[in-house]
C-alpha cells in the first residue's frame, strides 16, 4: 500500500527531511515489486536504469572480475541499490542478485532524476546519503592503512 | 520584393485589372442611359412632350441624344423606334429603365466579384511572397524575428493589403468613369449645374486628403503598436509558467495595461480625426442640392431648363457623390495601405535575405574537398572578438572535435561552418564553393546542423524526421483528373503558389542515395543512431490501427496474439499478464476499464462526461456502486490534494505523476469542501459528485496503491460490467469497444491487443519478460515494422511538447542526419540528454559518420580521444591544432595541420 511505502521511506536517512506530500509523490512514482530468490535485479555492465530500495528479503551484490564473481556484500531492508549508476548516468558496476524471496520499490532513471531536480528536500537527501558514503569509505580506508 | 505596391499589384495582376477594365467600359452606356431614360419618361411620356400637336402615337425606344445649347442644341438619332400610344409608351421607356437597373446591377455585381476574387488572389500571393521572403532572411535575422510579429505580418497585417489589391486599379477606374459620367450628364442638361457640381467635387477631392494626412501618421502609429503588443504577449505566453511561478503576473499585466492605454490613445485620436472628417465630408455632399434646387429651380421658373432635365440632373446628382466619396476613401486607403506595405516590406531588408534559390541548384563539392578557412574573424555588436582572425584547412573526411571551455569560438565557429552564421569576415569555401553563399539546395546534401535547440513543428515524429529528406524542388504529379484538383492547381497557379500538393511526394525517399529505401526504414534508421528507435517501437506499441483501413494488420497482430499466448503456457509465464477476462476484476485497468470491459471511444463516455452520463450513472445506482464509487473517489480526490497541492502549476512533476489533470484541482477541492461542509458523500449536489465519480472511474488500484479495492466491490463491479452491456442503448453502441478474445479491439492500444491483457503488477521480471516476449513475436510476425510505424505516428504536439525534452532533441538530431550529409555539425544537440545517453549516441553518431565527415563541438579537449583533427580554442582564439601525426600541444592558430586527417 501507498502509505506503507510512505512510512518505509521516511524511516530511510535519504528520505529524513523530505515532506511528507513529497514522499507520497515518491512512493507513487515508485513500483513495488516482488522477486523471487536468484532473480538477478541488477546486471553489471547493464545501462543503470533504475535504482531499487529493498523492502523486505536479502540481496547479494557481486561483481565479475575475470570471470570470477565476488561477493561485495549483502543487503537487506532500507538498502539502496544503483543509485550510483542512475546519479552518474554510468553503467552499474556490481551485479544485484535476489538472496531471498524479497520486495523491493523500484523508480526509473528518468522519474527519479526529474524528482531530484525538482524537489530540493530530495537532493539534499541524496547528496548527503552520498557524502556518508564517502565518509565511510574513507574510514574503511583509514581503518585499512591502519592494519597494515 | 517590389518596394512599390502599385508595381507589386499590376506586375502580378495586369492580365486580370485590363480584364475588368474593359468590363467598366461595357457598362458606361447603359450606366449613362439609366440617367437620360427618366428625363424621357418625364418630359416625353408623363409631360406628352412625344405627343405634341395631338399625335396620337410616338416613336418609343427611338434612341436620340439631345445636346444642351452650348454645344448647339441638337439631336443625334440612333434608332428609329416602334410607334407607340402614350400609356404603351410611358410603360415602355419604364420598363427600359428597369431593365437598365438591372442590367447596371449586374454589371455591378460582376465587376466587385471579379474585383473581390483578384483582392484574395492577390493577398495569396503576397501571403506566399511574404512566407518565403521570412525563408530567404539570413539565420540570424530569422532568429531575431519574434514568432507572433511574423505570424502577425504575414497573417493580419497582410490582410488589408490584399482586400486594397482588389481596388488598387480598379476602383478608382471604376468610381472615377462613374463619377465623370454622371458629372457629364448634369453638364449637358445644364452648364451651370455641371459647374457647381464640379466645384464641389474639387472641394471635397482636395481638401478631404489634406485632412487625412494626420489620419494616416496616427493609422501607421497603430500598426506599429499593435505588432509591438502582439509580440510582447507572444513573449509573456512563453515565458507564463515562470510569471506564474514568480507570481509576476501584476508586474506584467501592468506592461500590457500600458500598451494598451497607449493604443487607445492612439486609436481614439484617430477615430476623432476620422469623424470630423466625415461629417465635413457628408456636409459637402448635402450642400450641393441647395444649389440645385436654387440655380436649377431659378433656370426652370426663367425657362432656361425643363423640369425633366432638372430631376435628371438631380438624379445624377445622387449617383455623384457616393463615387466621389468612395474614390476620397480609396485615396485614403492607398495612402494607408502603401504605408502598411513599406512597413512590412521594410522587415525584409534586402542585406538580410540571402539571394532567391536557383531552379537549377549547383553540383555539390566533391565528398572529400577540404574545409578552408581564410581570416576568419566575427565580433559581437559590441565590437568583441567572438572569433579572432582564423585561417585553418579541415581535411575531409574526417572527425573534428571543436573545443574550449571559456569563450564561444567553438560554437561560434560551428556555426558558421552550419551556415548558421552567414554575417562574417574572411571566407569558408569547400571545394573552391563560398559557404555562405552556396545555395540551400545545394548545400542539404553538404552540411547539416544540429544545435542546442530542438525545433519541431506540430507533427508526427515522421514528418518532423522526414522533413530532412524533403524535395527541394516540387514533386512530379500526373495532370489532375479530379475537377477540384484542377480547380486548385488553377488557383494556385494564378497566385503564383506551388503547383504541387502538400499531401503527396514531397518526401523523397532517395535522396541523395542511388536507390530508394522506405521513408520509415531510413527515418527509424537515424532516431536508431541517435537513441530514439527504442521509444519509438514503445510509443508504436501504444499506438491503434483502424482494422476498417487495415484488416489484415488487425488479423495479422490477432495471430501474434494467439502466438504469444502459446508461449505463454510454454514458458509457464501465465502468473506474468493479467488477462481481460470477462468474469475477473483486472487490478491494472481503471475501474472504468472493467466497468465496461471495454475501451471508450465515444464523447458521451469521455474522461470528463462519464461521472455524469444518463445512462453510466443509472446503472452504477441500479447496482448501488453510486456512494461507494464516490467515496473511492474522494479519497482519490484527497491524495492528490495532499500529493499536488504544493506544486505550482506548470511543474512537469505534475505532468509526470499526476493522476488528475492540473486544470482539474480547483473543482477537485471544491467538491472535496462540500463533502466537509454537508457531511459526507450522500449530501453532495450532482456536480461535486461527477467529479468524484469522474476520479472513482479512472482508479487503477496497481497504480495508486490506496488499498480502496475491496474483494467485494471488484466483485460487485464485474457483476455491473454485465448490466451494463446487456442493457446498452443503440446510441451508445458507438461509445464503446468491447473486449472480445477474438476479436482485434481498434479502440485498444496494440499492445492490449497482443496481450489481450495488461502486465501483471508487482512482479519485478515481468515487464522485462513479457516486453522480451512481445518483441520476439512481432519480429517472427513480421510486425516490427507495423509497430514502428504506428510509433512514428506518435502526434509530438505543439513546439514537440509532447514528448520529453531529451526525446525532442534526439527527433531533431535525427532530422539532420536522416539525409546523410557529408557535413555534420553537432553543436550542443546533446545538451539536454544526460551524460551517459549523451555518451552513447556521440559514440553511435561517429560510427555512423565512418567515412564521413563530423565536427563535434565539446566543452573539454579530453573528450576528443579518437578524433582525427582536435581544435582547441581559448576565448576567441585557436591555441591548438591537433591532428594524429602532429605534436600534442599548443600550436600557432593558423596554422595548417601536417596532414590531411584520414
Amino acid at each position: 500500500m501507498l502509505n506503507d511505502d510512505v512510512a518505509l521511506l521516511r524511516r530511510l536517512p535519504m528520505f529524513g527531511d523530505v515532506s511528507n506530500a513529497k514522499l507520497k509523490l515518491l512512493a507513487l512514482a515508485c513500483r513495488r515489486n516482488h522477486y523471487v530468490a536468484g532473480d538477478v535485479l541488477i546486471r553489471q555492465g547493464a545501462d543503470a536504469l533504475s535504482l531499487f530500495i529493498l523492502v523486505s528479503g536479502e540481496v547479494e551484490v557481486t561483481r565479475e572480475r575475470a570471470g570470477d564473481a565476488l561477493v561485495l556484500a549483502r543487503l537487506g531492508p532500507g538498502a539502496i541499490i544503483g543509485e550510483i549508476g542512475v546519479v552518474l548516468d554510468t553503467p552499474y558496476t556490481s551485479s544485484v542478485i535476489a538472496a531471498t524471496d524479497l520486495v523491493v520499490l523500484e523508480i526509473g532513471k528518468t522519474d527519479f532524476l526529474e524528482l531530484v531536480k525538482e524537489l530540493p528536500q530530495l537532493s539534499m537527501g541524496l547528496i548527503r546519503e552520498l557524502a556518508r558514503r564517502v565518509l565511510r569509505t574513507s574510514d574503511l580506508y583509514e581503518a585499512a592503512l591502519k592494519g597494515h | 520584393m517590389e518596394p512599390s505596391l502599385f508595381r507589386y499589384i499590376w506586375m502580378h495582376s495586369r492580365r486580370d485589372q485590363l480584364i475588368v477594365l474593359a468590363i467598366i467600359l461595357a457598362s458606361l452606356p447603359f450606366y449613362f442611359a439609366s440617367f437620360d431614360i427618366p428625363k424621357r419618361i418625364i418630359n416625353e411620356a408623363i409631360q406628352g412632350r412625344a405627343f405634341a400637336d395631338g399625335q396620337q402615337t410616338a416613336p418609343l425606344f427611338a434612341w436620340t441624344l439631345s445636346l444642351p445649347g452650348w454645344l448647339g442644341g441638337g439631336t443625334l438619332a440612333a434608332f428609329e423606334g416602334f410607334e407607340a400610344g402614350r400609356i404603351a409608351y410611358l410603360f415602355g421607356l419604364s420598363f427600359l429603365f428597369l431593365a437598365l437597373v438591372i442590367i447596371n446591377g449586374a454589371f455591378k455585381q460582376l465587376i466587385n466579384t471579379q474585383k473581390g476574387v483578384l483582392g484574395e488572389r492577390m493577398l495569396r500571393r503576397f501571403r506566399f511572397d511574404l512566407y518565403g521572403l521570412m525563408l530567404r532572411l539570413k539565420p540570424e535575422d530569422v532568429r531575431a524575428m519574434k514568432p507572433a510579429e511574423a505570424a502577425s505580418i504575414i497573417n493580419n497585417e497582410s490582410e488589408p493589403i490584399g482586400g486594397f489589391i482588389g481596388d488598387a486599379f480598379i476602383q478608382p477606374m471604376f468610381l472615377g468613369m462613374q463619377a465623370l459620367t454622371a458629372l457629364a450628364f448634369i453638364t449637358l442638361q445644364n452648364m451651370w449645374l455641371g459647374m457647381v457640381a464640379l466645384a464641389i467635387v474639387l472641394i471635397q477631392a482636395f481638401i478631404i486628403p489634406e485632412l487625412r494626412r494626420e489620419l494616416l501618421r496616427l493609422s501607421r502609429l497603430r500598426q506599429i503598436e499593435s505588432r509591438r503588443l502582439s509580440g510582447r504577449i507572444g513573449e509573456l505566453v512563453e515565458i507564463a509558467p515562470a510569471i506564474q511561478n514568480h507570481a509576476a503576473g501584476p508586474y506584467t499585466k501592468s506592461d500590457i495595461g500600458d500598451r494598451l492605454g497607449i493604443l487607445l490613445d492612439v486609436r481614439v485620436r484617430l477615430f476623432k480625426r476620422k469623424f470630423a472628417i466625415k461629417y465635413l465630408n457628408n456636409l459637402l455632399a448635402q450642400i450641393t442640392p441647395f444649389f440645385f434646387y436654387a440655380i436649377g429651380g431659378y433656370l426652370a421658373i426663367k425657362g432656361q431648363l425643363d423640369i425633366g432635365q432638372l430631376v435628371a440632373a438631380i438624379a445624377a446628382y445622387r449617383d455623384l457623390p457616393p463615387p466621389i466619396k468612395e474614390l476620397i476613401d480609396w485615396d485614403q486607403d492607398r495612402a494607408d495601405v502603401i504605408v502598411k506595405y513599406e512597413q512590412i516590406v521594410s522587415q525584409f531588408p534586402p542585406e538580410s535575405l540571402k539571394p532567391p534559390e536557383d531552379e537549377h541548384p549547383t553540383k555539390p563539392p566533391p565528398g572529400d574537398a577540404p574545409i578552408v578557412l581564410e581570416g576568419v574573424r566575427l565580433k559581437d555588436r559590441l565590437g568583441q572578438a567572438l572569433i579572432e582572425p582564423l585561417s585553418l584547412t579541415i581535411h575531409r573526411p574526417a572527425q573534428v572535435a571543436l573545443a574550449g571551455a571559456g569563450g564561444l569560438a567553438q560554437d561560434m565557429l560551428a556555426r558558421i561552418i552550419g551556415r548558421q552564421i552567414t554575417t562574417y569576415n574572411g571566407t569558408v569555401r569547400i571545394g573552391g564553393m563560398d559557404l555562405a553563399s552556396m545555395e540551400n539546395a545545394t548545400a542539404r546534401t553538404v552540411i547539416s546542423y544540429a544545435g542546442p535547440e530542438a525545433l519541431l513543428f506540430h507533427g508526427s515524429i515522421r514528418d518532423n524526421v522526414a522533413i530532412g529528406l524533403v524535395r527541394t524542388e516540387p514533386p512530379e504529379t500526373p495532370p489532375p483528373v479530379d475537377p477540384r484538383e484542377r480547380q486548385r492547381q488553377r488557383e494556385a497557379l494564378k497566385s503564383g503558389n506551388p503547383l504541387a500538393p502538400y499531401s503527396i511526394g514531397w518526401i523523397d525517399a532517395g535522396a541523395p542515395m542511388e536507390t530508394a529505401a522506405p521513408v520509415d526504414d531510413r527515418v527509424m534508421a537515424a532516431l536508431f543512431v541517435t537513441g530514439m528507435a527504442e521509444e519509438v517501437y514503445r510509443m508504436g506499441l501504444q499506438g491503434r490501427i483502424d482494422p476498417e483501413r487495415e484488416p489484415d494488420a488487425a488479423d495479422r497482430f490477432l495471430e501474434a496474439r494467439r502466438r504469444i499466448r502459446r508461449r505463454v503456457a510454454e514458458l509457464k509465464l501465465e502468473r506474468l499478464i493479467e488477462p481481460f477476462d470477462a468474469l475477473a476484476y483486472n487490478s491494472n485497468a481503471s475501474i472504468a476499464e472493467n466497468l465496461l470491459f471495454g475501451v471508450r471511444q465515444g464523447p458521451k463516455l469521455a474522461d470528463d462526461a462519464l461521472g455524469s452520463d444518463a445512462y453510466l450513472r443509472s446503472i452504477l445506482e441500479a447496482e448501488a456502486l453510486v456512494l461507494p464509487l464516490a467515496d473511492l473517489g474522494l479519497h482519490t480526490a484527497e491524495s492528490a490534494m495532499e500529493v499536488f497541492s504544493e506544486l505550482p502549476v506548470g511543474n512537469p512533476l505534475f505532468e509526470r505523476f499526476s493522476f488528475v489533470r492540473a486544470d482539474m484541482m480547483p473543482e477537485i477541492k471544491r467538491s472535496v469542501e462540500a463533502v466537509r461542509v454537508r457531511g459526507g458523500v450522500a449530501q453532495i449536489g450532482p456536480a461535486d459528485l461527477s467529479v468524484l465519480l469522474n476520479l472513482a472511474l479512472g482508479y487503477v488500484e496497481t497504480r495508486l496503491r490506496l488499498g480502496l479495492m475491496e474483494p467485494l466491490l471488484q466483485a460487485r463491479i464485474v457483476r455491473a460490467r454485465n448490466s451494463f452491456r446487456s442493457h446498452l442503448p443503440q446510441s451508445y453502441a458507438a461509445e464503446v469497444e468491447f473486449y472480445d478474445a477474438e476479436r482485434y479491439c481498434a479502440a485498444a492500444p496494440v499492445v492490449d491487443n497482443l496481450l489481450f491483457g495488461r502486465i501483471a503488477y508487482g512482479i519485478g521480471t515481468a515487464q522485462a519478460r513479457v516486453s522480451e516476449l512481445i518483441a520476439e513475436t512481432l519480429r517472427d510476425s513480421g510486425l516490427t515494422g507495423l509497430v514502428n510505424r504506428l510509433g512514428l505516428d506518435f502526434d509530438v504536439g505543439v513546439g514537440g511538447r509532447q514528448l520529453l525534452v531529451s526525446q525532442r532533441a534526439a527527433v531533431a538530431l535525427a532530422r539532420a542526419i536522416v539525409l546523410r550529409p557529408d557535413i555534420l555539425i553537432v553543436d550542443g544537440a546533446l545538451s539536454v540528454m544526460t551524460p551517459g545517453d549523451a555518451r552513447k549516441i556521440m559514440q553511435s553518431l561517429r560510427r555512423e559518420r565512418r567515412g564521413r565527415t563530423l565536427l563535434a563541438v565539446m566543452g573539454d579537449a579530453a573528450e576528443a580521444d579518437g578524433y582525427d583533427q582536435v581544435l582547441v580554442f581559448d576565448g576567441p582564439r585557436l591555441i591548438e591544432n591537433r591532428t594524429p601525426g602532429s605534436a600534442r600541444g599548443a600550436a600557432a592558430p593558423n596554422e595548417e595541420p601536417s596532414h590531411a586527417a584520414a
